[in-house]
């Protein structure tokens, strides 16, 4: 246990965390503002990381892969919202029945259109190697993840937190009525957050392509993931999103480099404990009714 | 009166059925059976109480991994088998429920789940004990006490079966409408009333949630003779979510549309493979048609009959349904 | 239904569209393919003829029903279309003498339990007369004993649990894919004692065929002289490693031996070079490594090792005719998986051509099975006592042309190996 691990494992557990926050913020976006458990979440990642894999290999460029990736799963996250507003603002039961129609046929659709061939998306040219920092090589790529991050993890709160929409956004979440009673076209709201929340997916299925691949399967795997880092950081909040993905990262990482002979429980026996504790998660909002 | 009438009813068709089936289906009915129960038990904590478990199928297999090691290893009967792994299962479900259901929506959903995948690893991972992914492999069924009954019989094993499929859905309907049954509609209508009233709604939220597990275990232990061997697919998350879709589909909070779901998915679906390669996605679409079709599920077919209109069935928003200020 | 997608699938052929991202889509739809009809021998589009065949013919040959149980959804999909592909090739392409053999698809999904329900349905509604396929190893146990309880023989022609063919297994379960260590015994012998590398790590998933392949690898690895430092097992399906390459210390270990498959497999090597682990530290897999993914690894494949049961690469007659045929009717190059397929149904037709097609008698075609010798598209297999196939284990090294494609080269042959291969 030298100093060279636990620099690697610290700087691991950030990827890990990075990556769960990219895939949970915009879960706990939408669930937040609209109660939406959108169970197609990780088939919004999923297609991000199709898409994008696709314009990489006809363009070879990452970039243009990231924004194609965020459209599309975008506008798949807009037609499904209009399609289907009125049963997503409905009961939790349907909510699960719809969104987890929508996954399965989504993860077939894929599965028909992709082929079920794995795939790998290439880092971007600049982060394609290897840095060394503090006597270990770490890729540059996932240094660029954890930088990505935090910055852009930043940015959103602060966006949520203070900007004008931000506002908008969150006097939606307080009080429906009274925010439509100022003049707030909530349904355009909605609509908005509904697609932020999918372009984020979109964007995660790209920016993790180099480092989980882009596979089937991989839909169902990231949405529990995003489950649970929503839930234990407190739902709709984005700041507990990002402590919780740190977190869970850096304890999953830990525990399993650790003790790898129990590596399936280093991530779920601490969500259990975490959430005992602490019912409503680690920042939980909405205490009480 | 009536209700038990007609399960008796169902319970002489059903009894009757293999006369006009091939033993294919006799097979396949056997196993409908089985999760449709599995989907009512989970009815109670899921309709009933208002609480979601992506877990349940811990218990499930929980009580068939029981029964097969004590016959595979320690050479049980098992018939004491059987009991082992039902008490199994309940005694884990009373240790977890009181942790559990402290929470409400979807942190319960979260710690189901995270336990549910904690046991999975364990029959998975667990080599020397539970034979990982293999599974355990060699159970014998229990011998029937009338020596002229071979339950090695397609049909005398879906009689067995039925027999206790029966009784199940007898106790489960009595249950429900049992004082105690009934005060968990008021749980899930309106937590803090029940508190008001001076209901100790702590513990009523236990007891569906053990009574569900004790339902998901005495199905995990027909699956499992059925089967003759246990493997760590009746611990996955995917059978526990099918079971939430079975509940939804057939209605929160009717059980018998939780039933007939839950043994009409599974049909569809095993047959469904034999049709077409795209059977996920026709499935996928299954689900979204009946959302928009009937949002009450099946139960609310009959209501909609009778009334001609849209039926109001339990609803509501996450919060509602304990949500994150579950603990008032 | 099935006529539609039989109509489906007629229709993407016959538009031409043989690209791969169209024949995924449309080659495993396929629920009920009627392979081998008499003029399939000369006939470039076979689709074409089995839709014939299908309303046609009169004087009815012996009619043989085989089940193939595949996954064909989830994550296993891709290999399971890819041998269900090798299966349909070679019963497209070689017809059985007055035998008229019809395919029955069955999607496992990779599940046990619905493996099982499909089994069942194949068995007793489809009255399959044999099962063949099984990609997963979780499949196998209650597979082989559905097969030895309904009395149903069954071929494996990928999975490699070892439990099922062991000293107890059942007389109906038959193995033409080699077992879980088959190959990786040898390797273990090869790299510490031809490599002359002694100081390894193992890193697989952490599931039964990770276990004992990597197992088998340690085993013999260790008895020819050399050492396991470290032991890496993260989750199954895991493709980010970082937490594992960084337990292994690049001036310690000279070796690292991986289990891992499809995206789990180029991730590994890529990260391998990403932590500055590679070149320096020699990597060496079994032969499922590169499966369906060499192209796909690219350069970060350079100088792998592997202990392969086919390669493209084989100059004999057999891979030359497995080939060309693939080239003509898929197109490009096959992977382990396609070849495995069509090994197992090339097994399968030996056995019931032997008898005329009549499989009436179950235990004739055990006998028949048990019997085979022959040179397939991998060289030499046989069946030992407990229906287990003996093969070639070709030690290959992974080299870049001059152009940047990837190609194995075969740098070792070790013959007629069994499951438990020891140096001589």
């Amino acid at each position: 246990m030298d100093l060279r691990f636990w620099m690697f494992q610290l700087l691991n557990g950030l990827t890990t965390g990075a990556l769960l926050f990219f895939v949970a913020a915009g879960l706990t976006v939408v669930f937040g503002l609209m109660r939406i458990l959108n169970l197609a979440h990780g088939g919004l990642f999923l297609l991000g990381g199709f898409v994008g894999w696709s314009v990489q290999q006809a363009t070879g460029s990452f970039t243009l892969a990231l924004v194609a990736g965020a459209v599309a799963a975008g506008l798949l996250g807009l037609i499904l919202q209009q399609a289907f507003s009125r049963t997503l603002l409905g009961s939790p039961f349907n909510q699960v029945l719809l969104t987890l129609g929508i996954a399965f046929v989504l993860n077939n659709a894929y599965l028909a259109l992709w082929g079920g061939a794995p795939r790998s998306l290439q880092a971007p040219e600049i982060f394609a190697r290897s840095v060394s920092v503090y006597g270990i090589t770490y890729p540059a790529y996932r240094l660029f993840l954890i930088g990505l991050a935090f910055v852009s993890g930043t940015a959103l709160i602060i966006f949520w937190e203070r900007s004008r929409m931000g506002a908008i956004i969150r006097a939606c979440v307080d009080d429906r009525q009274m925010a439509s009673a100022m003049g707030i076209r909530v349904d355009l709201v909605f609509t908005f957050v509904f697609v932020l929340g999918a372009m984020l997916a979109g964007l995660a299925g790209v920016l993790g392509g180099p480092v989980l691949g882009v596979s089937i399967g991989l839909d169902f795997d990231v949405l529990l993931l995003a489950i649970v880092v929503m839930v234990v950081g407190g739902i709709g909040s984005l700041a507990g999103a990002f402590a919780a993905s740190m977190l869970v990262g850096l304890v999953d990482t830990f525990g399993r480099a650790s003790f790898p002979e129990i590596s399936y429980f280093t991530l779920f026996v601490p969500v259990i404990l975490i959430l005992l504790l602490r019912p409503k998660g680690l920042f939980g909002r909405f205490t009480g009714e | 009166m009536r209700r038990e009438l007609l399960i008796l009813i169902a319970a002489v068709i059903l009894a009757l059925l293999p006369r006009f089936i091939s033993t294919y289906w006799v097979g396949l009915m056997t196993q409908a059976l089985i999760f449709g129960a599995f989907a009512m038990g989970l009815d109670l904590l899921v309709g009933y109480t208002g609480l979601l478990s992506l877990g349940h199928a811990a218990f499930f297999g929980l009580a068939g991994y029981g029964a097969a090691l004590a016959i595979t290893r320690w050479s049980l009967d098992p018939w004491l088998a059987a009991g082992l792994g039902i008490g199994l299962s309940v005694l884990v479900a009373l240790a977890y429920a009181p942790l559990a259901v402290r929470l409400g929506g979807l942190a319960l959903l979260t710690v189901t789940l995270a336990f549910g995948q904690v046991v999975w690893g364990l029959a998975t991972r667990w080599t020397t004990f539970t034979g990982g992914e293999n599974g355990v492999p060699g159970v014998s069924r229990p011998v029937l006490p009338i020596s002229s009954l071979d339950i090695a019989d397609p049909i005398i094993y879906y009689w067995f079966s039925l027999f206790w499929i029966v009784l199940l859905v007898f106790l489960i309907s009595r249950f429900a409408h049992s004082p105690v049954g009934l005060s968990l509609l008021g749980v899930r209508d309106s937590e803090t009333r029940m508190l008001a009233l001076g209901y100790n709604v702590h513990r009523r939220k236990v007891t569906a949630f053990v009574v569900a597990a004790a339902v998901g275990a005495v199905c995990g232990i027909l699956s499992t003779y059925f089967n003759k061997f246990v493997g760590p697919g009746s611990l996955d998350w995917r059978l526990s979510a099918q079971m939430l879709l079975s509940v939804v589909i057939g209605g929160p909070g009717s059980l018998w549309g939780p039933f007939v779901a839950g043994s009409g998915l599974f049909i569809i679906r095993t047959q469904l493979v034999g049709e077409t390669q795209r059977w996920v996605m026709v499935l996928g679409f299954l689900y979204i048609i009946t959302v928009l079709v009937l949002p009450g599920g099946l139960a609310s077919i009959p209501v909609r009959i009778r009334n001609r209109r849209i039926s109001t069935l339990p609803s509501g928003t996450f919060d509602s349904t304990g949500g994150e200020g579950g603990d008032v | 239904m099935n006529i539609q997608f039989r109509n489906a699938r007629t229709a993407c052929r016959t538009l031409g569209l043989t690209a791969g991202l169209i024949l995924s889509a449309c080659q495993p739809a396929q629920p009920e393919a009627t392979a081998a009809p008499p003029a399939a021998t000369e006939a470039p589009a076979p689709a074409d003829t089995e839709e014939a065949m299908v309303e046609t013919e009169e004087p009815m040959p012996t009619a043989v029903k085989i089940g193939v149980l595949n996954p064909t959804t989830g994550g296993l999909a891709f290999f399971g279309e890819l041998s269900n592909q090798g299966i349909q090739l070679y019963f497209d392409n070689n017809r059985i003498e007055s035998v008229d053999v019809e395919l029955v698809y069955a999607d496992t999904a990779g599940d046990p339990q619905q493996a099982l329900d499909q089994a069942r349905r194949l068995v007793e509604q489809e009255e399959v007369d044999f099962l063949m396929g099984l990609v997963n190893s979780a499949v196998v146990v209650p597979l082989a004993q559905f097969a030895d309880e309904a009395q149903v023989p069954l071929l494996t022609v990928i999975a490699g649990a070892q439990a099922p063919l062991g000293p107890n297994s059942s007389p109906y379960v038959f193995r033409s894919a080699m077992a879980n260590g088959q190959q990786d015994r040898p390797l273990g012998w090869y790299t510490a004692s031809e490599l002359g590398l002694t100081q390894g790590a193992t890193a697989a998933w952490d599931f039964l065929v990770g276990e004992e392949r990597a197992g088998s690898f340690a085993e013999m690895f260790t008895d020819t002289g050399g050492t396991i430092l470290t032991e890496q097992k993260p989750p199954l399906g895991t493709t980010d490693y970082g937490p594992y390459l960084s337990q292994i210390d690049p001036s310690a270990i000279e070796v690292v031996y991986a289990f891992f498959a499809g995206p789990g497999a180029i991730s590994f090597l890529q990260q391998m070079g990403e932590f500055g682990l590679s070149p320096d530290i020699q990597v060496v897999a079994s032969g499922y490594f590169t499966a369906g993914v060499l192209g796909a690894m690219g350069g970060s494949a350079e100088g792998l090792v592997q202990a392969a049961q086919y390669t493209t690469v084989l100059d004999t007659p057999e891979n030359k005719t497995f080939l060309e045929l693939y080239e003509a009717q898929i197109g490009g190059e096959p992977s382990v998986y396609v070849e495995e397929g069509y090994l197992g149904a090339e097994v399968a037709a030996r056995a019931i051509e032997s008898l005329g097609g009549d499989l009436s008698d179950i235990q004739a075609f055990l006998d028949a099975l048990a019997g085979l010798d022959f040179d397939g598209p991998s060289g030499p297999i046989r069946f030992d006592k407990n229906g287990q196939s003996v093969r070639n284990v070709y030690i290959t090294r992974v080299v870049v042309g001059e152009d940047g494609t990837v190609q194995h080269e075969v740098i070792y042959v070790i013959e007629d190996v069994t499951l438990d291969w020891t140096p001589e």
